[in-house]
């Protein structure tokens, strides 16, 4: 009890010092926290932006083969998935179809690619809301000929909302056709992340595929817990083998690949439909993907961001290091008299070092509840304010605010750290004072 | 009244007959065997320059190699620069797009476009009117100062790329003049026009071809075709391992 109320004396007696060492370390716990807190956020928003956009966590897609060997996809008898998730339906919140094509949007004589996902407006309520209207209406968006652009795409094409555009795509079966829509509004672009669609009526898309308005090539599958979405997809891909329903792995031969430098082969591959096929089967084969699988490239961008948190951490905690260390040096020096007045009056020796131990420890304590409080408040001025400019950085937000939330693990693991490392750093000149001997501290003159 | 509507019937009668009377299998056969080039190997230097408002002008030159016997052709692009060694095989079914950069093929398709054009790939292959189309309707007509049957196709299989056509033919000697290709919903996207033909031994091969994009205002294709040649070409022409010897 003693040794800290010495220790917590010694802190206060040095204010201007205490204030600086204890500043540092406020400030590295603070940058750490709002560096961690803010890219958690940013992961959170984009597996949210991700979800709506692609309308789920899980993706089944269905291929048939042509009499002709050409692969087309489609997903016309919908009775089988049906079967298939029927033991699941616990872990599923809810389940959206869409069809998918990619073809060139013209308006009088300019073009552009881009790909269109058909949707069902009724059931995409949630698509609808996070999308971003840079003009025309959500609700000139649900109807039959309506099409949703990116604004890319209408800056390409010098169209507004509520003019005609042509699109032009191909059949499943490879068919050149075109239909004609309105452009209902005109949307942010997420074309950062390459996955900038135009949304339209999965209906009217799926006469201009060649579907019929109750098929679809993609079920989309919502999870109840996010965590569960590698587990359900390990359940589905066993339960579609088991049926023999799974689409087989490609046999890319000698020489040949699915990629290209050619933009359109490698388009007309995945949306082109009528691609020769490299296996063969009766019936729809399904394959499936996730939020995970697309997330990958995110990932890899957190993790990057997570690594300079930990440089920055690092850094920040070798100099916290040496300015405690030599500190401690200096409080040795200066208190020489004064410990060897209180050894020769019965301190004992454990008594010494621990007086160093604890002051280090209330320095970091007091400096990390400084850091703490600091990055709160950075925190929550961060997420007031509204970020309305960049398009692709509104993928990394939530109703345009950066979403911050508070990680309790981190913060304890951060704070045991700081407190690791101060006592580490004073320990050693801890060391060295209990080992004075009292008289000759006592005549010791610097 | 009644006494007009059957004068009227009469003057009318002989042109419905005429229409009706059209042999159309024939014309259709006759534009196979016209177009296909069975008895000999076929090569020629192709110019093409696609007219984009958005992209500009590019000329591109293809060689260009085909055996209708055998449904095989290549097309191997000289020109320009950034497009140089980039190049088409078809055999059999299969049509594969070579990358010299990156050396791999990748498998395409007879519906694509051509090299970004608004010529597609099947506008190259082996013709098979005769068995892809029927003739739902047939009539005589002139295009210019030629006279012409003017037939309007529907597919008869999803091996085509374009579902409903309208060719213009010549009626003396089967040659295509003009294509009109519609969508699957009946809109117009895409005019060809064949204003000069080669003759070659007994083949009429079309020297000069000309495909407008009815979609986008302003976009089309001229392909002209010189140093035509039916001498016989070695077989390892048709492979994969041609393409990637001529990148060398």
């Amino acid at each position: 009890m003693k040794v800290s109320k010495i220790a917590l004396r010694n802190i206060l007696r040095q204010k201007k010092r205490t204030f600086l060492l204890g500043g540092a370390i406020a400030f590295g716990m603070m940058i750490i926290i709002v560096i961690n807190s803010f890219t958690s956020g940013i992961v959170v928003n984009i597996k949210d932006n991700f979800t709506s956009l692609l309308g789920g966590h899980v993706y089944i897609s269905g291929k048939e083969i042509t009499p002709s060997g050409r692969e087309i996809s489609a997903v016309r008898d919908t009775r089988v998935l049906k079967e298939v998730l029927k033991p699941y339906s616990d872990r599923i919140l809810r389940t959206q179809v869409r069809s998918r094509s990619f073809g060139e949007l013209i308006f009088v004589s300019k073009s552009t690619l881009i790909s269109v996902d058909g949707v069902n407006w009724k059931e995409e309520g949630q698509l609808l809301d996070r999308l971003v209207i840079q003009s025309g209406s959500k609700q000139a968006a649900v109807k039959k000929k309506a099409i949703v652009i990116p604004e890319k795409a209408a800056k390409d094409l010098g169209v507004k909302a509520g003019e005609s555009v042509l699109l032009r795509i191909s059949t499943v079966t490879g068919q050149q056709n075109v239909g004609e829509f309105t452009v209902a509004a005109i949307v942010r672009d997420s074309s950062g992340f390459g996955i900038s669609s135009a949304y339209a009526d999965i209906g009217y898309l799926n006469s201009l595929l060649g579907l019929k308005p109750d098929e679809y090539q993609t079920l989309n599958i919502t999870l109840k817990n996010i965590e569960d979405i590698d587990a359900f997809k390990a359940d589905i891909v066993k339960k579609l083998t088991s049926l023999g329903k799974m689409e087989p792995e490609k046999n890319v031969l000698a020489g040949e690949t699915s990629s290209s430098t050619s933009r359109q082969h490698r388009m007309g591959a995945f949306f082109g439909g009528g691609m020769q096929s490299s296996g063969t089967w009766k019936g729809t084969r399904f394959s499936v993907m996730t939020l995970n699988d697309m997330m990958a490239p995110v990932q890899n961008l957190v993790s990057v961001m997570h690594w300079i948190s930990r440089g920055l951490f690092f850094i920040f905690i070798l100099i916290i290091m040496v300015g405690l260390l030599n500190t401690f040096r200096m409080v040795l020096i200066e208190r020489t008299k004064e410990i060897g007045t209180m050894r020769a009056i019965g301190m004992q020796r454990s008594d010494v070092r621990n007086s160093f131990l604890m002051e280090a420890l209330y320095l970091s304590l007091g400096g990390a509840a400084a850091g703490l409080a600091a990055a709160f408040i950075v925190m929550l001025v961060l997420s007031l304010i509204p970020f309305t400019g960049d398009s692709a950085f509104q993928f990394f937000l939530k109703d345009h605010h950066l979403l911050l939330p508070v990680q309790p693990g981190n913060i304890i693991a951060t704070i045991i750290i700081l407190a690791g490392i101060t006592l580490f750093s004073a320990y050693f000149p801890a060391k060295k004072a209990a080992r004075l001997k009292p008289a000759e501290a006592i005549r010791t003159t610097y | 009244m009644l006494l007009a509507a059957v004068i009227l019937m009469f003057v009318l009668l002989p042109v419905f007959a005429s229409a009706e009377g059209i042999d159309t299998a024939k014309i259709m056969k006759a534009l196979d065997n016209q177009k296909n080039i069975l008895t000999h190997d076929f090569s020629s230097v192709m110019t093409m320059i696609a007219e984009d408002p958005d992209t500009g002008v590019e000329k591109s030159v293809i060689q260009q190699f085909r055996r209708d016997s055998e449904d095989k052709f290549v097309m191997l692009f000289r020109q320009p620069e950034v497009k140089k060694g980039q190049g088409y095989l078809r055999v059999d079914d299969n049509l594969w797009f070579y990358d010299p950069e990156s050396r791999k093929f990748t498998h395409s398709s007879m519906k694509e476009q051509f090299g970004g054009s608004d010529a597609r790939n099947s506008d190259f292959g082996k013709s098979t009117f005769s068995e892809d189309y029927s003739v739902v309707s047939a009539s005589e007509g002139k295009l210019g100062s030629f006279d012409v049957y003017i037939l309007n196709l529907k597919a008869n299989n999803n091996e085509v790329t374009y579902p409903t056509r309208k060719f213009w033919v010549t009626k003396d000697s089967s040659l295509i003049l003009k294509t009109e290709d519609y969508s699957e919903t009946g809109r117009l996207m895409r005019t060809a026009l064949y204003p000069g033909y080669a003759k070659v031994e007994n083949y009429y091969i079309p020297s000069r071809m000309i495909f407008i994009d009815n979609l986008v205002k302003g976009k089309k294709t001229q392909i002209t075709m010189t140093d035509i040649s039916l001498a016989k070409l070695p077989d390892s022409v048709f492979t994969k391992s041609y393409l990637q010897r001529v990148n060398r």
